[in-house]
């Protein structure tokens, strides 16, 4: 019984290798995956419409509300979403730009309309939350 | 041998893997809910090992804030604040404990800050209607008159009976200064009460976070208000509040010229005070959210004597130059 021969201790260090190795692999995979952008499109308090914006790879408009609560035309194209236009006075909504992060959600008050990137533990990289 | 050998080295590898997941604690996970209330969207986030938990918990904080808004509201025909905004002059309203305490916080940061933050502008905030399909620039008449019915000193309360009493006809309060700050104290209070240790609240841009990120601090940025999709600053928190106000929330352009929403109560203008984002950190959401918006109206100079007399208060203050000044007992990373 020479268990301890040198063959079986090259064997035992392969396995452990192999062992090592899967471990690594895990953590890799699991601190590497790729963050979702979703997309909530709200309305009056409500959940209008989401889009999954990580899957999407056409560009479309989505146009939301009525002439008596406000329209507002929005566009998803290369992982982002944004107003590109709005019948409120202010137009901050328009100026905000595509989002694709959890940073500033694009804002209509007057047409009250919001889009909001609502996936993700961190809003933007590092960050888990943002004062603004 | 060999096969003795590679069965005993597989039977060890299998025994160590398995001790290896067993004794990965049980992570917390991350539970995130998002709500409309108080004109603004709501997120949450609670980080615990049970969904169960962290589920009857957010129900239970959101119900809180969703009693707050019925409350505190300027614009739901039911609330207790409008039935005052309508009555509290013809004759003395009695209140709930809740908006009473809220109103007498309220007079306690108007005498603070010698009126910068004051809950009596509803009549200015009406006039301009900023961030509503009326917004416009009202004339210089309309504003005077609009400022005789603004002033803290108008609104009597009377603590031994919780009752409120207008010395001025149009007197009208708004309470959208406080009211997140509020809710954010009392939703934190919530999840405290039902085991929850970790989290962060995100209320329309207020936040406030409980405990620690999985034995790190929270990270939190701050809004560069030149560009509101990029983040000017960090830092990194354990169980604070961080509440900015700034121009670019809510605002129109005329001829160049940003008309926002945070007022002047001496002349009934959107601010100039210089700042265009004032942050402040501290325990309290109430505090740092009447404080945020009094400092964006003193400007940096006043601002900075005001803090010398508190305790317990940071912050950050950009002017229209982009110049940082930044209390001394926070550490802050200015990314540009």
């Amino acid at each position: 019984m020479k268990l301890l021969n040198k063959r079986n201790i090259v064997y035992t260090c392969v396995i452990f290798a192999l062992f090592a190795g899967c471990v690594a692999a895990w953590f890799f995979i699991r601190n590497s995956e790729v963050e979702e952008a979703f997309a909530v499109i709200y309305k009056n308090s409500e959940q209008v419409q989401s889009v999954d914006l990580s899957s999407e790879t056409s560009e479309y408009q989505i146009s939301v509300g009525s002439a008596e609560t406000g329209i507002n035309i929005i566009l998803i194209k290369d992982g982002a979403i944004g107003v590109i236009s709005a019948d409120c006075p202010d137009q901050i909504c328009v100026h905000t730009g595509f989002i694709k992060n959890r940073i500033v959600p694009v804002v209509c008050l007057p047409n009250k309309l919001e889009i909001r990137i609502v996936s993700g533990d961190k809003v933007h990289g590092v960050f888990d939350a943002v004062a603004r | 041998m060999k096969i003795k050998f590679l069965l005993l080295s597989g039977f060890l590898f299998l025994f160590c893997g398995c001790q290896w997941f067993q004794n990965v604690p049980n992570q917390p996970q991350p539970v995130t809910r998002t709500e409309y209330a108080l004109g603004t969207i709501i997120s949450v986030r609670v980080n615990h090992a049970s969904g169960e938990i962290a589920d009857s918990a957010l129900d239970k904080a959101f119900s809180r804030l969703f009693e707050i808004e019925r409350i505190t509201s300027a614009k739901l025909p039911d609330s207790e604040l409008f039935f005052i905004n309508q009555n509290a002059f013809e004759s003395t309203v009695i209140v709930s404990e809740e908006l009473f305490f809220l109103l007498k916080s309220g007079l306690t940061y108007a005498e603070l800050t010698g009126g910068a933050f004051d809950i009596t502008l509803g009549s200015i905030v009406d006039l301009w209607g900023i961030g509503t399909n009326n917004a416009r620039i009202p004339s210089q008449s309309e504003i005077s008159k609009a400022l005789e019915n603004c002033g803290f000193e108008h609104l009597v309360l009377n603590e031994d009976e919780f009752s409120v009493r207008f010395l001025k006809e149009g007197l009208k309060l708004d309470l959208g200064a406080i009211a997140k700050g509020y809710a954010a104290d009392e939703m934190k209070q919530v999840l405290a009460e039902n085991g929850i240790t970790s989290a962060v609240l995100d209320l329309g841009g207020n936040i406030i976070t409980i405990g620690n990120n999985a034995g790190n601090g929270w990270i939190v940025g701050i809004t560069d208000p030149l560009i509101p999709n990029e983040i000017c600053a960090k830092l990194h928190v354990y169980d604070k509040t961080i509440v900015t106000s700034g121009n670019y929330e809510r605002f129109f352009m005329y001829e160049d010229t940003r008309y926002h929403h945070i007022f002047d109560r001496r002349t009934g203008f959107p601010s100039d005070s210089g700042i265009i984002s004032a942050t402040v950190i501290t325990d309290v959401s109430m505090t740092a959210d009447a404080l945020s918006t009094a400092f964006f109206v003193l400007g940096t100079e006043e601002a900075v004597k005001l803090t010398e007399n508190l305790s317990g208060i940071e912050y950050i203050l950009i002017d229209r130059n982009l110049n940082f000044s930044i209390s001394e007992g926070i550490e802050v990373e200015i990314i540009k």
